[in-house]
């Protein structure tokens, strides 16, 4: 989202800017409801963190943003040189999964998961 | 002041024991005088989150009342040290090196802490770490709620991290030994910054129940120490088994120094290039240590690691793990809180990565170790650098001064292998240099006696600081 708002033209990084300020006042607007509507705890919990807001919701510094491309691009690199390493089809697993134990005094049977 | 010297504060964990044991040094002693140490010297170093002097005190009096009354628990007991702060203490706050983390509190200690504590360890405190241990990225060295990590032996450099306070703690002498963790690199670099010694075992050597999760399949815990020797008696408290965390080997473990010499074993020598990147410097000192293994007796090698892309494939799955395991701290927005100014943008910089990519960077680290399983029917060992430049000033971009690759680090951190970080010599601005020598799954006791070995032939590793100056 960084590099969308940093490469687009100055009537829609403003636009972007709005719907990100929308949204703040929206967060606000649900946790004051939420903070009436419960207990007062939970209603300082609620105030001891007002930054709950994405961090893209907030103007970039241009170095910041430049930064979070070269990042991308660097990230961008390490996932092609994977991508392009060769594997065969199907080749031995990397990690193992460890299925259930086998059912003890005969309970393990009702708390198995069901297939979905 | 006590009559205990300064000098005596800087002394090995097995100088310190020997000591303790025989009563020449009584534990409350000693521990008032490292706590007046870390009064004097821990606001030029940064090397304490919170430093615990009623914990210490308590603990140190129950050493003293155990030895004065004949129960000696081993080479441990009564000696203080210092736990990272990632690793959780009962009732303490243990931070994670992070803002958002300000005054979080466990109501149990890490196995960690827990078995220092049963071997008679004296926990000083919990050291400073660049915050969550670096999972995040950091470009500078002030990402930490404890402010840059000083180094003793010059406060305006950096000690390296993520145990920044780990290695400026043992190497200004404000501790007897310090315990850090390791994802890639976060053992190896202060020990390499600070002149001193760290031992990064064998992914699942050590217990990490109750430590600060960074990557669940990368992460190790290790001492770091101002010898070989010390690592092993440390290493020999906290190894094991752990039922609170599965992934901890029941792999036996003999600790005991064979005093044996090099003969025998084949190291491959990986040469890193300095043309480039790095400073001659290292290079030098690198070459000298080189020497002086060989002339122990270890036959060397010239060799390369196997082509493979390690670093991107541990970039991928480390990052993958690190965004998973705080995704806390991104979904309540207190990841804005970070030091760094980029760790909030993570999930987006990351956001091409797929879960097909997750598993084909695993699927690759099993070929990897395939490939390294093999390397390793040639070589006892690997001897390579450490870091390839002097701990960079305290305000430098470390995206510029670390500009270069880590190979060893990636495969060695990818396979889970254990390493020895040795002190080898003096950079530019008389900065300390270190080398490394790392060996296939279970070889700590091969590493430790290598060490042991190169430290009895040379004494970097007893060079000390000029903090009192």
């Amino acid at each position: 989202m960084s590099r969308k708002v940093d490469r687009a033209p100055a009537s829609r990084r403003r636009f972007l800017k709005l719907i990100a300020a929308g949204s703040v006042a929206a967060l606000a607007g649900t946790s004051r409801r939420l903070a009436a509507a419960s207990s007062k705890p939970r209603a300082r919990a609620a105030r001891a963190r007002p930054a709950a807001t994405p961090p893209t919701s907030r103007p970039i510094p241009r170095a910041v943003a430049a930064e979070i491309r070269n990042q991308k691009n660097y990230v961008a690199r390490a996932l092609k040189t994977l991508r392009d390493y060769p594997l065969p089809a199907g080749s031995a697993m990397a990690f193992r999964f460890d299925p259930l134990e086998a059912a003890r005094r005969g309970r393990t049977a009702a708390r198995r998961p069901k297939p979905r | 002041m006590s009559r205990i010297g300064e000098e005596d504060l800087l002394l090995s964990v097995t100088e310190l024991s020997a000591r303790i044991r025989a009563r020449r040094l009584a534990p409350v002693e000693l521990t008032e005088a490292y706590l007046d140490r870390i009064h004097r010297f821990d606001s030029k170093l940064n090397a304490f989150a919170r430093v615990t002097p009623d914990l210490a005190l308590e603990q140190a009096r129950a050493a003293e009342a155990e030895i004065n009354r004949g129960r000696y628990r081993g080479p441990l007991h009564g000696v203080p040290y210092g736990a990272k702060d990632l690793f959780a203490t009962a009732g303490i706050p243990t931070e994670w090196g992070a803002v958002p983390c300000r005054g979080q509190v466990f109501d149990r200690d890490a196995t960690v802490v827990r078995r220092l504590r049963e071997a008679g360890a004296v926990l000083l405190g919990k050291l400073a770490m660049v915050e969550f241990a670096g999972g995040l990225g950091y470009r500078f060295a002030n990402a930490s709620i404890s402010g840059p990590g000083r180094n003793p032996w010059n406060t305006g450099r950096w000690t390296g991290g993520s145990s920044s306070g780990s290695g400026a703690a043992v190497a200004g002498g404000l501790v007897g030994f310090a315990t850090g963790t390791e994802t890639w690199g976060s053992i190896l670099c202060p020990s390499a910054f600070c002149g001193i010694t760290g031992f990064r075992p064998s992914y699942g050597r050590v217990s990490r129940a109750g430590a600060m999760v960074c990557s669940w399949t990368f992460d190790k815990v290790g001492p770091l120490a101002r010898s070989a020797s010390d690592c092993r008696l440390v290493l020999g408290a906290i190894a094991g088994p752990d039922p609170d965390d599965p992934s901890a080997s029941a792999e036996p473990l003999e600790l005991r120094s064979r005093g044996r010499a090099a003969t025998g074993l084949k190291g491959a020598l990986v040469r890193l290039d300095f043309s480039k990147v790095g400073e001659p410097e290292v290079a030098t000192a690198f070459d000298h240590a080189v020497g002086e293994l060989k002339a122990a007796g270890l036959e060397l090698e010239e060799a390369k690691l196997p082509e493979f892309p390690a670093s991107e494939l541990a970039g991928v799955i480390i990052t993958a793990e690190a965004l998973s395991t705080f995704e806390k701290f991104y979904r309540d927005g207190s990841v804005r809180e970070l030091k760094d100014p980029y760790a909030p943008y993570q999930l987006e910089i990351n956001r091409a990565m797929t879960g097909a990519d997750l598993v084909k960077a695993w699927r690759m680290r099993a070929v990897l170790r395939e490939k390294m399983a093999e390397f390793f029917s040639d070589y006892d060992v690997i001897v390579t650098p450490n870091f390839m430049s002097v701990a960079p000033p305290i305000e430098e971009d470390l995206y510029k001064a670390l500009a270069y690759s880590d190979p060893v680090g990636a495969v060695g951190n990818g396979c889970g292998f254990p390493a020895i970080a040795l002190p080898c010599g003096f950079g530019r601005h008389h900065m300390p240099v270190g080398f490394q020598i790392v060996g296939p799954p279970g070889a700590e006791p091969t590493l430790l006696d290598l060490g042991d070995l190169y430290q009895q032939r040379t004494s970097f590793h007893r060079e000390r600081p000029p903090l009192d100056s």
